[in-house]
């Protein structure tokens, strides 16, 4: 089997005319981990990966694939293998025609056709006309392409599109196992829920740059992390929980206890005899870190540089002070990080029973995070306004905002802050508030300062109004000035949880689903550790059903054509870039 | 060796979609019943069955069989132009480039293996038509009890000067494709400029002084020139009706092969490099 190579980027950048869409992008991928390459639409993935593969012509900068660059490859297809769109084919030609062009321009032997089809489950339709295929039958047959000289580096743009959620699963599953074994694997994707389940390492660019290279796990803070608890007995609850001196939050979904650990809440929960309905951690929600990142609300120090025109000075810290942005805050609360992480991460490919488990597993989750996003804005907002309290007291005493505004939030000790000006409520949404909610419209107008501050404008507006205004009335009055903006993004907050709303129906429906699913994987042996046993067994069974029945192993291909699955999975990604447009929109005002 | 591989590959892209097969129907209606047409009347014509009109031109029973065989170039030559030129487009129009020059990243050998097999077929498309012309209308010719002239070299002569003249043409036609790109405005320009363009410049030349000079390096003329024979110089009554004698055989060979070499050169630097997205 071909060893993975070490992929380098190295100052590549890329000028069509006037526009730049890759700029001094440097990263290095290793091989035996799924890399994911992440990046909104136009943020210059294709090109980058087109210029690896010497498709496009860097402007500057190299691209190399074990230190060459591709056209010095001897036998490129032997050592990398790319799916870069669904539409590459003749639809005049069969697909085992298809691979037979290119397995004749490799110079591989006619029999690494039929292996490569039989991989990717289209052994069946091999001599049928591309033309008639769907589009998950032709990701397939991209994907056969890029099997076709078992190369030791895969490069994928986007396969996940028009994938049905089992041709999802079994694509997730494949290349886990060809990174398990020792292959680079760098898989691009707009969704960081996508890459989110298969990759390890990760690089995100956004307009070109690059705005973090890391593991999956160095993107959030675990001290970011939260414990949600409800009881149907809340009142015995929030009694347990002060007198356990546990600090807490009112929320529509429950009670948030920043401090102290999960065990620690359900100790108290226990001791005091109370039945729990909800008992779970949560950390910050990477899709959020992802979209500020990209937005440039956040740096990221292995970035290497902040993202020309976004000034935020300590790009070191960035990382952990990010949450007190409140674009941020939304991000900050949903994070089913938790849940994923143990079972996908460790040792993905030994354990079929990780395998077996994504898409059940992911829809649970999602459902988790919409719900919390729902709920989110609450503690978002309030702890964004408690840092803004303590932020605008900081400024107050003489620190000019425009260097302060990160550092100042970042050490704000947030849980004393929450207790100072406890649940505002700010969106007032429907807090069963009952302890504690003064202040709703200052929160909101506090929060709107908050979001100003990082991106430039406090040193012009709030500064001056802070520097005269005594400590106390400082918040209230600079939540006057910026009661719109408050407003403004108060709406861009209900939007996505609107949104996400809808996503996490669609997405509950597919949980529904998941028995169904859980009992075509007892049928059909999960498709990640697809073993040579499997394909031959594979092939055995579909030597009797030649004509009729359609064969286990075929199930994704034809399912490929049931649109209800595929529209669940399709609409949950619009609903997660709907949350990406509306922190853009509302910092759009701030940022020029 | 990976020109060989690229080559056997490209072989294969022509003879798995249908393209190849459709044309060469096309190409074996049209230049077969042409000849088997012009066969009958020419033939009927110098035989006396038919009474030509007074002033017609005389036909010499010997005049007849490269007229008609030549037919397999004077007018088949637009499908070897048209296979040649697909052979590039259809890569762009389907963005199968990208596959392809994954495969074979050097894309001077890519394009090297496209000049390889469109000699074939353009081989195989002369033989075609070569077969189309030729069965027809040497039947017609002896069935009128005229001599086919196969005992002649110049026969086979012309039937050689055929083939190379048809391989010409495809790698013109690969040459225009690589150029050009976009297969929808190349096949118009193909079928625009051999159709109408030319035939017209070519029938004005007879009208204006000092054109035919200059129609006798389109690409059309010097194919003529070069086959030897043309149902075009052929009806002119092989006379300098246009005002200049057509060029040798060889000079049209020249004049043939530097348009392929030059669309050719021009695509691989001005459209082959470039990116492909």
């Amino acid at each position: 089997m071909p060893d993975g190579q070490v992929l380098e980027f190295s100052g590549v950048t890329k000028r069509f005319g006037a526009v730049t869409a890759v700029s001094g992008f440097s990263a290095r991928v290793e091989p035996g981990v799924v890399t994911g390459f992440l990046g909104p639409n136009g943020a210059g993935k294709t090109t980058t990966l087109r210029i690896l593969l010497g498709l496009v012509r860097a402007s500057e900068g190299t691209a190399t694939i074990g230190g060459q660059p591709y056209a010095k490859l001897r036998h490129p297809l032997q050592a990398v293998g790319a799916v870069l769109e669904a539409s590459s084919f003749h639809p005049g030609r069969t697909a085992a025609n298809h691979l037979k062009v290119y397995a004749q321009a490799a110079g591989l032997p006619a029999g690494r056709v039929d292996d490569a089809l039989a991989t990717v489950g289209l052994a069946e339709v091999a001599g049928r006309k591309v033309g008639g295929f769907s589009l998950g039958m032709r990701q397939r047959l991209g994907l056969a392409y890029a099997l076709l000289g078992d190369p030791g580096v895969l490069v994928l743009d986007e396969p996940a599109n028009g994938l049905d959620p089992e041709g999802i699963k079994w694509m997730r599953g494949l290349l886990r196992e060809l990174a398990r074994q020792g292959r680079t694997v760098l898989v691009s994707s707009h969704l960081l829920a996508e890459v989110q389940q298969t990759a390890d390492a990760l690089l995100i660019i956004s307009q070109g740059r690059l705005v973090f290279q890391g593991h999956i796990d160095e993107l959030t803070d675990p001290t970011e992390y939260v414990t949600v608890v409800d009881s149907p007995d809340r009142a015995a609850l929030t009694a347990a929980l002060r007198e356990a001196g546990l600090d807490y939050e009112v929320l529509r979904s429950g009670l948030t206890v920043r401090s102290g650990d999960t065990l620690d809440v359900g100790r108290v929960a226990a001791a005091a005899g109370i039945a729990l309905s909800t008992l779970q951690r949560r950390g910050p929600g990477l899709e959020e870190v992802f979209l500020d990142l990209v937005n440039g609300a956040r740096v990221h120090a292995s970035a290497g540089a902040p993202i020309a025109g976004v000034p935020i000075a300590a790009p070191v810290d960035a990382e952990a002070e990010a949450p007190a942005e409140a674009a941020a805050a939304p991000a900050a609360e949903p994070a089913p990080v938790d849940e994923p992480a143990p079972v996908d991460e460790p040792a993905p490919a030994e354990e079929p029973a990780a395998v077996d488990e994504p898409v059940g597993e992911e829809s649970v989750v999602e459902t988790d995070a919409a719900i919390v996003v729902e709920a989110a804005d609450t503690p978002a907002t309030e702890d964004a306004d408690a840092r803004a309290t303590e932020d605008a007291l900081d400024e107050a005493l003489g620190a000019p905002a425009a260097t302060t505004p990160d550092e100042a939030v970042g050490e704000a000790p947030a849980d004393e802050a929450v207790r100072e000006t406890p649940a505002d409520g700010a969106p007032a949404d429907d807090a069963p508030a009952d302890d504690a909610l003064p202040h709703a419209s200052f929160a909101v107008a506090t929060t709107g300062i908050i979001e100003v501050i990082p991106d430039g404008m406090a040193p012009d507006d709030p500064a001056p109004d802070d520097a005269p205004a005594g400590a106390e009335s400082e918040p209230e009055a600079t939540g006057h000035v910026w009661a719109m903006p408050a407003a403004a993004s108060a709406d861009a907050e209900t939007a996505p949880a609107v949104d996400e709303t809808v996503g996490a129906e669609l997405v509950e429906d597919t949980a529904d689903e998941a028995p169904v699913e859980e009992t075509a994987d007892d049928v059909w042996p999960p498709a990640e550790p697809r073993t040579e046993a499997d394909e031959e067994a594979d092939r055995f069974f579909s030597a009797f059903d030649a004509g009729d029945g359609e064969p286990a192993p075929d199930a994704p291909t034809t399912e490929g054509d049931d649109p209800a699955p595929d529209e669940g999975a399709g609409d949950d990604p619009p609903a997660a870039s709907d949350t990406g447009d509306a922190p853009a929109e509302h910092e759009g005002g701030e940022q020029r | 060796m990976s020109l060989v591989a690229a080559s056997r590959s490209e072989v294969t892209k022509q003879f798995t979609t249908s393209a190849w097969w459709i044309l060469a129907i096309v190409l074996v209606v049209y230049v077969g019943s042409t000849a088997a047409g012009l066969a009958a009347l020419f033939s009927a014509l110098a035989t006396g069955a038919i009474a030509g009109e007074a002033g017609s031109p005389q036909f010499d029973g010997t005049a007849i069989p490269p007229i008609v065989y030549s037919l397999a170039a004077s007018i088949g030559y637009v499908f070897p132009l048209l296979v040649g030129t697909l052979m590039v487009t259809t890569e762009f129009r389907h963005k199968t480039l990208t596959p392809t020059f994954l495969a074979t990243p050097r894309r001077g050998v890519a394009l090297g293996a496209k000049v390889v097999v469109g000699i074939l077929m353009g081989v195989v498309f002369a033989v075609i038509a070569l077969v189309s012309s030729l069965a027809p209308g040497a039947a017609f010719i002896a069935g009128f009890g005229l001599d086919t002239a196969f005992a002649s070299s110049d026969t086979w002569a012309l039937i050689g000067r055929t083939v190379l003249a048809l391989v010409l043409w495809t790698l013109v036609g690969v040459g225009i494709g690589t150029l050009v790109r976009n297969q929808v405005v190349a096949i118009v320009i193909v079928l625009a400029f051999t159709q109408f363009i030319e035939p017209i410049a070519r029938a004005a030349a007879s009208l204006v002084d000092g054109l035919g000079d200059v129609v006798n390096y389109l690409p059309g003329a010097a194919s003529d020139a070069l086959v030897g024979a043309s149902i075009f110089t052929g009806l002119a009554g092989q006379t300098a009706a246009t005002g200049a004698a057509p060029l040798e055989w060889w000079g049209g060979g020249i004049v043939l092969a530097v348009y392929a070499l030059v669309f050719l050169i021009l695509g691989s630097l001005v459209s082959w490099r470039r990116d492909v997205s």
